[in-house]
Formats: structure tokens, C-alpha cells, sequence
């Protein structure tokens, strides 16, 4: 539990350096330039880019020995686009690209066929390669569903679970089989795809290896509150800390700890 | 404690290399795909690139301070000089600069880890590797050949030497960061391009990471290159702007290439074509950064203006070596992987059009940096002194050039695959009209408006070839302007089809349909506004050719008359300061008869280095020509002054181009915000580069024109006539070889010696000797090396076959390779496409989305 509240502050400050060192910084620079001339500014300048230094490498040497969390973006490769997407993008632009060539009469309705049919073909390979990359999550958002509505609202009535089952499954349902379901699928439906990823991650290897097939049973137990592990679904204490489970602790879920189990210290 | 700061320097040296290979170790770990060591690796890059800039801090520290016990400060700063000037002396010298390279390369690293983030996780690994790679190179290169840290041995002394006068000039402070820019970021697309043929992900993804970068590093050296000869317009005082010095050349060579990539990478990213030649491309973009570093600080390349020579030149050697062995290597082992996808199905297509702009760019590279090393070459192949100067440059690379500007413009009306007898006749006959009816126009009116169609280029030497060249040389004025013309339709010509076509699609006006094509294809518009940009300095450069120099030695009240001026020396005042003594020349110029002004020349005695006195030019500038004047020994007795004019046509057409081509780049590398960016940060990130470029714009334009010409102690007699055609070129061929003077040619040289020789051989030539025969007669007296143009003889001739192998080799390559492309049959995806799926409809749908952010 202490080394959960130390993660917290830890978290806290660092969110507090990144806002506020630079500005203090720049501040704590011209204050001394001021008053005590060019010298003193730049040895402030100096000292914080040694301590920024060290922040790093021992950020850095943190990660590597596992004892930080894995940052999102490297966890799930979200909050930035793919490089299929990116691709992707590119291959649209040529598309629009000759299609105002052809506008302005510089190609020949033969030779725009020609080139739009390449285009085509590998935008909608590249599409293709978006949905089998994203198929994992998709199998995550799906789990993270079926598991919220089974485990977090047992206690509601049935027809407010169906329907709100429906509302869910209707969404990930598509995302899972949008060549059949989901024609209109833009750069910002994309982008609001990452964002429901983002939203209901939960921990990599337990959507990999548990929680997908029991969810689908409707077996899917509680999250620790304290670890955020994810238990079976009689469980009483958390397998991994020893916590006991509350329906209290049980309802939120958070970013993984660790996805990688050769990578795991603990 | 800073009792001990040189040893804190070199720890912190010490501790960027450990920091350094660490991130490298942990970086090539991660490319296994584990996302923890990936982090690990990006906090380390952070952490190295923070020391790094610790390093530069420290050595500020001390250059602020005054701390002289560090022999770089002592050589290069002194007590009286500013801040500004103190920081600016951070990288006045080797060491320093050195750093300062370090700290841009640590710093463009940051940018593209910070940029990469979650984005291509499959390169990112190997990206950074290979940057921090080079930044082990760097450390080390510091730690053991140029670290400026190091005390000086005989303990600190009073003060410094201070930083050299010649630097003190607005331009040597933004133009080296400006080249050093443009050279570091070539390293981001560099180590995209090692990551993509490690990983062996050689599509487009590379392509696409890295456009942006590119055209950064293009912007920055075309930035550079242009500060560099304003520079020496303003610096040097021979009247020109571009002497084609190695150190020049160094600059210009890896602009070239970057500018043959940024058009055959459009080949690959619309035909799947030239992967192979595209990483060969980006590989040789960076070895030339290096390459011309090495040339300029190994001292191996004599130059006027190179950098302190060093043993730094073996380690860049190795280096060098180590960059060619990777690179072969790696694309050796993925040739398999770099086989084009298309065939070349025309030679009427923007494709081949491309193709053949890059054998004219890598051409050039490959002519330039071959002339460029030939001194040394010809030393240790045929152990024969040799100089390769503007002459030999000049005779080859302007036909050239117009070929590449013809390119210019001929590529945007061609369209891809092939283009039709029907749609070259719509694209082609405006832009030709125009081109024809300047070149009538220039016959016409040419000669009455002062700027003739051709003029007289005598022949470097009687032989066939350079009779042929001299010929082809006086016709180069109206080629030129036609060319220029051409460039110029064929850009207003796709801006009004552009307008014209969405006018026709959507109810817009000519403003609004101007505004959202330009910003829907940014790269497209911005690349015609380079040209435009590119065709108006070409329009600058032409100047030369009506160029008027002229000499004399002037009385006060006396006039000297050139072009369409005339000249009057007024006398002479002295100007006293803390720093120097000015003895300034008051110059009063008449146009046309009409007085518009004075200007005032003056030479410049330090009391730091009284025995090196310098020269301030005088420029009268309008947008027909610049009227440029050098003052050289004034006589304190008789008060006679000896004054080199120049009139210059069209010089300022130079600097406006450059300004539009920035415009152009500025437009082209417009960020696009996209949504990840959550939209204020891309404005602000598009915001701060438009602010930087256009920051630099207006520097450059109006930068305050306060330069010092070097000059050397000069005797001056008589009065000097304006030479013929036939002396100007024999001139422009022979070395002065006084001994004092950085070896100027006889034509632009302004000692006594020079003037003397000048006399010489004028008397020689009035007495019948041929030209032939005073360059042979002047190579037996002073070297071999005291010939710009090569005497004929011996293997020295192997210099005249460079141009013709460098494009016959290329010529030969390209044919070959579309000999075999289009014997290949095209790969196409049509079978595809005619059945529609569900995966149509998607894309129906993000097309329409494209439509609505743009």
C-alpha cells in the first residue's frame, strides 16, 4: 500500500516538474542575470540542465530495471498514430493528388484509372493492416465490456443490462467487424477509437490469457483497487497482493502496471 | 569548485559519451520490441542530450566569466568584448564549433525522440541508436582531438586574444548556426533511413517520417548557403558572392543531394519506384556533412577562408569510412527489399522528367567534389601541383545548371505514367510561348535597355572545347532569361488551372479558391514557389554578365567614371574609437549625371592587430544594380587612394529570390495539425516555425550591411585602365603569388604585387605573346599550382574529362536502369479494385473526410 501512495506522490511530482520546472527555470535565470549579472544566469541555466540530467538517466535506468510504469504510448501505441495510419494518410493525399491532377488536365482518364486502382489497392491493403493491428484491442475493449457489465452492475436488473449491453457491444461489436457493420470510419472516428482503447485499457497479459475467454462465460471477477490485478470471479482476496476485495475497490479499473512478463521484477 | 571547471568540462564530455553509449546499448535492446526498454532508452536520449547542453553551458560559463585558464577562451574571447559577442565566440573557433555541432546534432535528436512517442515503435529503436551513435562520435572527437576544455599550458593569462575582427560581422553569426542546422538534421533523416533497412521496413513509412525533416535540413543549408554569400558580398570585397572556394563547395555539396532527394522521393511515394535510390540519397546527404567538414577543418583543401587546420581530419576520415561501410552493408543485404515496383513507361512523364533532375544534382555533386579534391588527387596520383578555380568551374556548371532549370520547370506539366500529344500541347504551349517571346523581347530591347542578349566570353584556351564553351558562354544572358520566362508561365499557369479547376467545382472567388488550394496541397504550391524563388536568383546570377569592374588611383576632386555612374573622391576623415581607427573615404556618385548620394569606403586599423588593417566596402544598391566600391591604400601624404569599383547588375534579384524560396519551404513544410495534436498544440508548433522562418527572412533582409573587407597591406601606383574581355580571362586564370595575400586571382586580387603582375602581363601581351604561352610561362615561374585553369599537359588533362565522366557515368546508369524497368511488367492492383468490398466503402468514406479537413 505504501509503495502505491509512493507511485502517487511520485506521479504527482513529476506531472508538478514538467509544468513547473521549465518556468521556473526561465524565471529563476533572469532573476539571477538580473541581479547578479550573465555569469549567475547561465550558471542556473547550467545547474538545471544537470539536474534535468540526472532526472533522466535516472528515469531512464528506472524503467529499465522495472520499477516505473510502462508510459501508455508504449503500452498500447496509442495517442499517436500507427504508421499504417500515417501510411495510410499519405496514400489518400495521392488519391486526392491525382484526382486534381485529372481536374486541372494533366493525366488521361486511362492513365487515372490506372494509378487510382494502385492507390485503391493499397490504401484498402493498408486498412486491412490497421484492423488486424488493432484486433488485439478491439478483443481487449470487447473483454473490458463484457466484464464491466458483468462484474461491475451484477446487482442491476436484467433489462438494464441488456440494454446498456446492446449500447456496448454495439459499439465494440463494430469495431470489431467494420468491414461488415461500419462503413464511416474517418481519421476522427480513428482517433475516437484510440481514445475508448485508451479509456478502458486494462492490464495486457490478463486480456491475452484470461480475461477475454471468461468474460465471454460471463466468469470475470473483480479488479484489486489496490494492484489493479485482476481476479477470478469468486475470488475474495487479490491473488497477487493479498487485498481483500471489496465491491467498493472492485468497480475501477486503471493503466497497467506492467504488461510484460519477462520484463516483470516483481 | 570552479577551481576546478576545465576538469568539469571534460567530466561532463566524459559522462555525454558514457550517457551516450548506454542509450545507444539500451536503444538496439528495445529493438526486440520491448516496450520498457524503449522507454528507458528515450530518458536516457533525454538525459544525454540535457549533459550535452550542460557542456555548451559550462563552457558559456566560461567564456562569461573570462575564466582564460581555458586556452579556447583565451584564443577567442577578451575582456572588452559584450555578451552578445562572448556567446557569440562559442563557436568562432574549432573546438568551440565543434560543440556547438554536438549541441544542435543532441538537439535534433530530442526533437525527432520527443516527435517519435508512441509513432513508428517498429524504427524508433534503431532511430535512436543510430543518433546517438553519432553523438558518441562527436564526444569522442572532442574528449580526444578538440576539446575545449583544455587549459592552456603555460596557466591562465591576463586576457585573450579576443575574437578575430573578420568574424565580428552580423552575417558570421547566423550564417555557420544556419549551415550547422541545416547540417545536424540531416542526422534524423539518416538514422530513419539505417532504421528502415535494419528493420527492413523499406515502403513508404520511412518516407513519409522523414519528408518533413528533410525539407527542414534543405531549408536550413539553402539558408545557410545563401548567408554565406552575402557574406562574402559583404565580407571579402572582391565584388562577388560566390567564388566557388572549398569551403563553399562544402556547403553547396550535401544541398544538391538533399535537393535531388526531396523530388525522387515523390517517385517512390507515387510509383513505388527508386527505393534504392532514395536511401542512397538521404546516406549521401549525410556523408557529404561530414565530408565537407572534413574538408574544411582537416586542412586538406587549401581555402581562402578555412577553418584552424588539425588532426581532427583522421578521425572524420574514420568516420567517413564507417558511414559508407554501414551504409553499403546494410543496403547490400536488403537489396532484395529495395526492387522498384513500377516500370518507367515514357520518357514524356514527370517521373523520368524527376530522374533526369537528379543525374543533373548528383552530377554536379559528384563534378564539384571531385574538382574540389582534385589538388590533392593530382598531388598524390600524379605528384603534380594543381588549382581548380572559378574559371574551370564557371565553364562548366552554368550550361549545366540551365539544363536543371529547364527540368524545373518542365516536370510540373508532365504527369505521371506518361502525358498525351494532347495534354503536352495544352501544358506546353503557354509556358513556351512565353519563353519564345522573351527571347525576342530580350533581342529587341536588350541592348537598349543596357542588358544585351550576348555578350563576348573569350576562350580560356584555343582549343576546340573551350572555344566551344565561350561561345555557349556569351549566349548564356538570353538563354537564361528565356528560361527564367518559362519557369515563370509555368508556374502562374498551374496556380490559374488550380484556381480555374475548383472554380468550376465550387461557387468560390479567385481569392478563396487561391487560399484552400495553396493550404490543400502545401507541398505541391510550396515546391512552385521554390522555383519561382530558384528562377529569380537565376535571373540574379545572370547579372554577372554585364557586370563592369574597373580600377584606378584617384587625387582628391578627381572622377572616375563606370557604367552609368561616375565616381568623385571627396578626401578622407579619421573615425577614432576604443577598438580601432577608421580612415574613411567619402565618395560622391552620380547617376546619369544626377547626384544620388555618397558613399564611404574605409579601411579599418585595429589596435588589437594593427599590422592586419581591414576594409569596409561602400555599396550603392538599386533593384538594376549594386554599385560596390573598395578602398586600398590611401597615401597619407598625398592623400591618393586606390579605389576598385564594381558595378553589378541585378544582384539584389539574388537576394529576393532567396527570400521567396524560404517563403516557398516555409509554405511546403507547413504543419498540418492533425487530431493527436489536439489541435492548439499543432497551431502553436505551426506558429512558432512560421515565426522562426519568417524571423530569419527579415534578418536576412535587413541585416545591417556593417562588414569588413580583409584585406591585406596593399602599394598601389598609376591609374588602371578597364581591362579588355581577353585580359579579364587570362587574369581570372593566375594566382597571385605574393606570398602575403590568401592567393586571390590576378583579376580580383587588390595587392601591389597583383597590380604590378597585371602591368607585366599586359605589357606582354601588347608585345604579341599568346595566352598559351604567359600561362605556360607563369606556371614555369610560379608553380603549376599558380594556374587556376590546368595547364594541358600530362595527366593533368584527366581534370577536363571529370565533367564528362561525372554525367556520362550517370547518363549510363539511368539508361540501364530503365532498360530494365521497362522490361519488367508492372505490378497493378486493378484485379483488385474493380471488385468493390466493404473496404471501398471505408475508403469512399475517408476520402470524403480528407475533402472536409482540408
Amino acid at each position: 500500500m505504501n509503495d502505491r501512495k509512493d507511485d502517487g506522490f511520485e506521479a504527482r511530482a513529476v506531472a508538478i516538474a514538467r509544468t513547473g520546472a521549465p518556468a521556473a527555470v526561465i524565471v529563476g535565470t533572469a532573476a539571477a542575470s538580473y541581479v547578479a549579472g550573465p555569469s549567475l544566469g547561465v550558471l542556473v541555466l547550467g545547474s538545471s540542465a544537470l539536474v534535468g540530467a540526472i532526472a533522466a538517466l535516472w528515469a531512464s535506468v528506472r524503467a529499465l530495471v522495472g520499477e516505473t510504469p510502462l508510459a501508455p504510448e508504449d503500452a498500447f501505441a496509442l495517442g499517436a498514430p500507427s504508421s499504417e495510419e500515417e501510411q495510410k494518410r499519405a496514400v489518400l493525399r495521392a488519391i486526392k493528388d491525382i484526382e486534381f491532377e485529372r481536374a486541372v488536365g494533366k493525366i488521361t482518364d486511362e492513365d487515372f484509372r490506372v494509378l487510382l486502382a494502385r492507390y485503391r489497392g493499397e490504401a484498402k491493403r493498408l486498412l486491412q493492416r490497421i484492423d488486424e493491428s488493432r484486433a488485439p484491442e478491439r478483443a481487449r475493449a470487447e473483454a473490458l465490456a463484457a466484464k464491466h457489465l458483468l462484474a461491475g452492475v451484477r446487482a442491476s436488473a436484467d433489462a438494464t443490462r441488456d440494454d446498456e449491453a446492446e449500447h456496448e457491444t454495439g459499439s465494440v461489436g463494430a469495431e470489431a467487424a467494420p468491414v461488415q457493420a461500419k462503413p464511416k470510419r474517418g481519421k476522427r472516428a480513428a482517433g475516437r477509437d484510440a481514445r475508448n482503447a485508451r479509456r478502458d485499457r486494462e492490464p495486457t497479459r490478463a486480456a491475452n490469457e484470461g480475461a477475454l475467454p471468461d468474460s465471454r462465460e460471463g466468469k470475470v471477477g473483480p479488479v484489486c483497487g489496490a494492484c489493479e490485478t485482476l481476479n477470478d470471479a469468486d475470488a475474495v482476496f487479490c491473488k497477487s497482493c493479498g487485498a481483500r476485495l471489496t465491491t467498493e475497490t472492485a468497480t475501477e479499473l486503471e493503466a497497467p502496471r506492467d504488461t510484460r512478463g519477462e520484463e516483470s521484477t516483481s | 569548485m570552479w577551481n576546478s571547471l576545465p576538469e568539469f568540462g571534460t567530466g561532463v564530455l566524459c559522462a555525454i559519451l558514457v550517457a551516450a553509449a548506454y542509450t545507444f546499448s539500451v536503444a538496439l535492446a528495445a529493438g526486440g520490441g520491448r516496450p520498457r526498454l524503449l522507454q528507458a532508452a528515450r530518458s536516457g536520449a533525454y538525459g544525454t542530450i540535457a549533459l550535452v547542453g550542460l557542456a555548451v553551458l559550462v563552457l558559456a560559463y566560461a567564456f562569461v566569466s573570462h575564466d582564460f585558464r581555458l586556452d579556447y577562451v583565451a584564443r577567442y574571447s577578451d575582456r572588452t568584448m559584450s555578451t552578445p559577442w562572448l556567446i557569440a565566440a562559442l563557436w568562432g573557433g574549432q573546438d568551440g564549433s565543434l560543440l556547438w555541432w554536438l549541441f544542435l546534432t543532441a538537439l535534433f535528436s530530442g526533437s525527432c525522440v520527443a516527435w517519435l512517442k508512441g509513432r513508428y515503435r517498429d524504427l524508433q529503436p534503431y532511430v535512436i541508436a543510430t543518433q546517438m551513435s553519432v553523438l558518441i562520435f562527436l564526444a569522442l572527437l572532442m574528449l580526444f582531438a578538440a576539446n575545449p576544455f583544455r587549459t592552456q599550458i603555460g596557466g591562465a593569462s591576463p586576457d585573450g586574444a579576443g575574437l578575430n575582427y573578420q568574424l565580428r560581422n552580423f552575417y558570421m553569426i547566423i550564417h555557420p548556426p544556419s549551415l550547422y542546422i541545416g547540417f545536424t538534421s540531416a542526422a534524423v533523416p539518416f538514422s530513419f533511413a539505417i532504421a528502415a533497412l535494419v528493420t527492413g521496413r523499406l515502403d513508404n513509412e520511412w518516407i513519409i517520417a522523414t519528408r518533413k525533416w528533410m525539407l527542414f535540413s534543405w531549408l536550413f543549408l539553402s539558408i545557410g548557403n545563401a548567408l554565406g554569400m552575402l557574406w562574402a558580398y559583404e565580407e571579402l570585397g572582391w565584388g562577388g558572392y560566390w567564388a566557388w572556394d572549398p569551403v563553399e563547395n562544402a556547403a553547396f555539396l550535401p544541398w544538391l543531394t538533399a535537393s535531388a532527394y526531396v523530388h525522387s522521393t515523390m517517385i517512390q511515394e507515387r510509383r513505388g519506384m527508386l527505393k534504392t535510390w532514395n536511401v542512397v540519397l538521404i546516406c549521401l546527404t549525410f556523408f557529404l556533412t561530414y565530408f565537407g567538414t572534413f574538408l574544411t577543418r582537416s586542412g586538406l583543401i587549401a581555402s581562402v577562408h578555412a577553418f584552424a587546420q588539425s588532426s581532427i581530419g583522421n578521425y572524420f576520415a574514420g568516420y567517413m569510412i564507417l558511414i559508407v561501410a554501414v551504409c553499403t552493408a546494410l543496403i547490400l543485404r536488403r537489396a532484395d527489399k529495395l526492387r522498384s515496383e513500377g516500370v518507367f513507361e515514357s520518357w514524356m512523364s514527370r517521373e523520368f522528367s524527376f530522374l533526369m533532375n537528379n543525374w543533373g544534382l548528383v552530377g554536379l555533386m559528384v563534378f564539384i567534389a571531385l574538382a574540389t579534391v582534385w589538388p590533392r588527387l593530382s598531388e598524390w596520383l600524379l605528384d603534380q601541383k594543381a588549382t581548380v578555380g572559378p574559371t574551370f568551374y564557371n565553364a562548366f556548371i552554368p550550361p549545366v545548371a540551365l539544363v536543371l532549370i529547364f527540368l524545373m520547370g518542365t516536370a510540373p506539366l508532365l504527369g505521371w505514367r506518361k502525358t498525351s500529344e494532347r495534354l503536352f500541347y495544352r501544358s506546353f504551349t503557354v509556358p513556351i510561348g512565353a519563353m519564345l517571346s522573351a527571347g525576342v523581347a530580350h533581342l529587341v530591347l536588350g541592348e537598349r535597355l543596357g542588358f544585351p542578349a550576348f555578350v563576348h566570353a573569350e576562350p580560356v584556351k584555343e582549343a576546340g572545347l573551350w572555344r566551344g564553351l565561350a561561345w555557349l558562354q556569351g549566349k548564356l544572358p538570353l538563354v537564361t532569361i528565356m528560361l527564367v520566362a518559362y519557369n515563370f508561365a509555368v508556374v502562374a499557369q498551374e496556380f490559374y488551372r488550380g484556381v480555374a479547376a475548383r472554380r468550376q467545382s465550387k461557387p468560390e472567388s479567385v481569392a478563396t479558391a487561391l487560399a484552400r488550394l495553396v493550404s490543400k496541397s502545401r507541398r505541391r504550391y510550396g515546391g512552385y514557389v521554390v522555383h519561382i524563388g530558384i528562377a529569380v536568383m537565376f535571373f540574379g546570377f545572370v547579372g554577372r554578365a554585364w557586370g563592369v569592374d574597373k580600377e584606378a588611383s584617384l587625387l582628391p576632386g578627381e572622377t572616375m567614371s563606370i557604367g552609368e555612374y561616375a565616381l568623385t573622391y571627396k578626401g578622407t576623415h579619421r573615425d577614432v574609437d576604443h577598438e580601432k581607427t577608421a580612415i574613411v573615404t567619402d565618395l560622391e556618385i552620380t547617376r546619369h549625371g544626377a547626384a544620388v548620394g555618397q558613399i564611404h569606403p574605409a579601411r579599418f586599423i585595429y589596435k588589437a592587430s594593427p599590422e592586419q588593417p581591414s576594409t569596409e566596402i561602400g555599396r550603392f544598391s538599386t533593384a538594376r544594380n549594386d554599385l560596390y566600391v573598395v578602398v586600398g591604400m590611401i597615401n597619407p601624404e598625398t592623400k591618393a587612394a586606390s579605389v576598385q569599383a564594381h558595378v553589378n547588375p541585378l544582384v539584389s534579384f539574388v537576394w529576393a529570390g532567396v527570400m521567396i524560396l524560404i517563403l516557398g519551404a516555409l509554405v511546403a513544410m507547413w504543419p498540418e495539425p492533425s487530431e493527436e495534436e489536439a489541435g492548439a498544440f499543432g497551431y502553436v508548433r505551426a506558429l512558432g516555425t512560421a515565426a522562426t522562418m519568417v524571423m530569419l527572412s527579415v534578418l536576412l533582409a535587413l541585416a545591417p550591411s556593417y562588414a569588413y573587407a580583409q584585406q591585406q597591406e596593399m602599394r598601389r601606383e598609376g591609374v588602371v585602365e578597364e581591362q579588355t574581355p581577353r585580359e579579364k580571362s587570362l587574369f581570372s586564370q593566375l594566382l597571385c603569388d605574393c606570398g602575403t595575400c590568401p592567393h586571390e586571382p590576378l583579376s580580383t586580387c587588390t595587392c601591389g604585387w597583383a597590380h604590378d603582375m597585371r602591368g607585366t602581363i599586359r605589357a606582354e601581351l601588347a608585345k604579341g605573346k599568346s595566352v598559351e604561352q604567359i600561362l605556360s610561362d607563369y606556371a614555369e615561374q610560379h608553380g603549376d599550382d599558380a594556374v587556376l585553369v590546368q595547364v594541358d599537359k600530362g595527366g593533368a588533362r584527366a581534370l577536363w574529362a571529370l565533367p564528362l565522366l561525372a554525367f556520362a557515368a550517370g547518363g549510363a546508369l539511368i539508361y540501364r536502369f530503365i532498360r530494365k524497368r521497362t522490361r519488367q511488367a508492372e505490378e497493378q492492383a486493378s484485379g483488385d479494385a474493380d471488385v468493390r468490398d466493404a473496404y471501398d466503402e471505408r475508403l469512399d468514406d475517408e476520402l470524403k473526410d480528407l475533402e472536409g479537413d482540408a
